[in-house]
């Protein structure tokens, strides 16, 4: 049963990122990123991730994308403003083709790891306690910086978002 | 239990769940109208059926059979797409929210939940949070003025009000310690002295004031104000579609009633000798009616004063009630 919904989340997960690069418009690709999104939330949904299903779907789906669409939506982006992409398909296949040695090189390297059991954990592995438990003692302090990135993020946005005094 | 039977009975109680919620949604439409009605000293519908009950049945055939009119500028598969995101995430939310206690059938003990996961509460707000592009899509495609303006005030007024209602339902959860809406029922059993609703005062009075921006409710209804915006992101749609959007927003107010009976007002638990089930519909009924009874009553804001209320008023109010709540715990 687990596998069938994998396959199906998965399935939806690779429409959705292909359909974000090929689409011409940015609300469509914006919207097949969505899809994307909400497949990885099943997914961490499946691997007994509860925590992280619901923060996926709260913060990527519910505030980052909208913001973008928002911020889509108030450019007024015209379909002549697009550049055009002549043979945007040919160029992405020999993309492709480029990158291949890299792909060999991951998945090599997947290969190679030492062999683990692949079996999704029961109950209690990633709900909020121990979510918790594990991010305020052992990553503490890369917790708090990553805080402090964030509110540097949030003071730089203030002070550009602040209106000159003439 | 194999799982064949655990599918099927999903699949029942999903299909009970929406059901029964869509005609909640649709009786609830008549109740408005009679409500607002009688505190307008009117009759409100009465020709069609006994006390004008049918005229439900009348607006559903009017919906159905109305032409389906699609602007020519409009993004056509977006603008199909918008109702369809605002009914689903509306109904899609309600999979984790505990309506009874159980009960036992023929010797089959039956939840009445679809689907328990320990993190109800943040999935019930989050799914809701998703339903934001409903009108947003709506609003971008539909190539209209005042549906583009709608959608700007829908995403602004929503997205701020999330952070009030995550703020302060924060409150009360750091008393109970769990997410689980099971739990946080479990939490006030025995009696209405021990409803949040004493113990959180402040995070209830945020946390509905949120619940009526959030699905926008009257006085916040800024999103739909027809003397300025005509009819917000809606403006274009007419038929069906535009039901979808409505049927998602009355299973909203459904959603954010029965949260709020559930967090701060005791939810399922049987008070004196009323069982619990009769308990929490009249508690969701009582919030319908607060809601009707507050949009007869009260003018709209402007969009700046709600802006100006919701981060410079409730949420500084939140975060202090937070740091009170940890004080009083450690």
């Amino acid at each position: 049963m687990a596998d069938i919904v994998f396959a199906i989340l998965a399935i939806f997960a690779l429409v959705g990122a292909f359909g974000m690069i090929s689409f011409h418009s940015p609300i469509h690709s914006a919207l097949s990123f969505i899809v994307t999104i909400l497949a990885l939330a099943g997914i961490f949904a499946l691997l007994s991730a509860p925590f992280l299903f619901a923060v996926q779907i709260i913060v990527y789906a519910g505030a980052i994308m909208v913001l973008m669409l928002f911020i889509i939506m108030f450019l007024n982006v015209r379909e002549s403003n697009f550049p055009k992409e002549p043979n945007k398909f040919i160029s992405m296949f020999f993309g492709s083709i480029l990158l291949l040695p890299v792909n060999i090189f991951i998945v090599r390297a997947f290969l190679k790891m030492p062999e683990k059991s692949m079996e999704i954990v029961e109950d209690g592995f990633g709900n909020i306690g121990s979510l918790s438990m594990e991010l305020f003692t052992r990553w503490l302090l890369p917790f708090e910086a990553i805080s402090i990135l964030l509110l540097v993020a949030l003071v730089g946005a203030v002070v550009l978002a602040r209106k000159e005094e003439s | 239990m194999s799982e064949t039977a655990v599918i099927i009975e999903t699949i029942v109680k999903a299909v009970v769940v929406l059901s029964v919620v869509a005609g909640m949604g649709a009786f609830a439409t008549w109740i408005e109208r009679k409500v607002l009605a009688f505190m307008q000293r009117r009759l409100g519908p009465m020709h069609v059926g006994p006390y004008g009950v049918l005229q439900l049945a009348a607006d559903g055939i009017k919906l159905f059979t109305k032409e389906d009119i699609i602007p020519q500028n409009a993004l056509k598969p977006i603008f199909v797409l918008a109702p369809i995101v605002a009914a689903t995430s509306a109904f899609v939310a309600m999979a984790a929210i505990p309506y009874f206690p159980e009960f036992t059938v023929f010797g089959y003990t039956v939840h009445p939940i679809v689907s328990d996961i320990n993190v109800a509460l943040l999935y019930v707000m989050g799914v809701a949070s998703v339903g934001i592009y409903g009108p947003l899509l709506a609003g971008m495609s539909s190539a209209n003025k005042w549906s583009l303006l709608g959608a700007a005030r829908a995403v602004v007024q929503i997205l701020s009000f999330e952070v009030v209602s995550g703020l302060s339902v924060l409150a009360p959860i750091m008393m109970i310690g769990s997410l689980s809406l099971i739990d946080i029922n479990d939490f006030q059993s025995g009696g209405v002295t021990n409803w949040l609703l004493w113990k959180q005062p402040l995070a209830f009075l945020l946390f509905a004031i949120a619940g009526f921006a959030e699905t926008n409710r009257s006085p916040f209804d800024t999103i739909e104000f027809e003397a300025e915006i005509v009819s917000g992101f809606a403006t274009e749609y007419s038929g069906m579609r535009w039901g979808l959007f409505f049927v998602g927003e009355y299973a909203n107010m459904i959603t954010i009633a029965v949260l709020v009976s559930i967090i701060f007002m005791g939810g399922y638990n049987p008070i004196w000798f009323i069982p619990g089930a009769i308990v929490m519909l009249l508690k969701v009924s009582f919030w319908i009616f607060l809601f009707l009874w507050v949009r007869a009553a009260w003018p709209h804001v402007r969009p700046d004063q709600l802006m100006w209320v919701c981060w410079k008023v409730l949420m500084p109010l939140a975060l202090v009630n937070i740091l009170i709540t940890g004080i009083v715990l450690v």
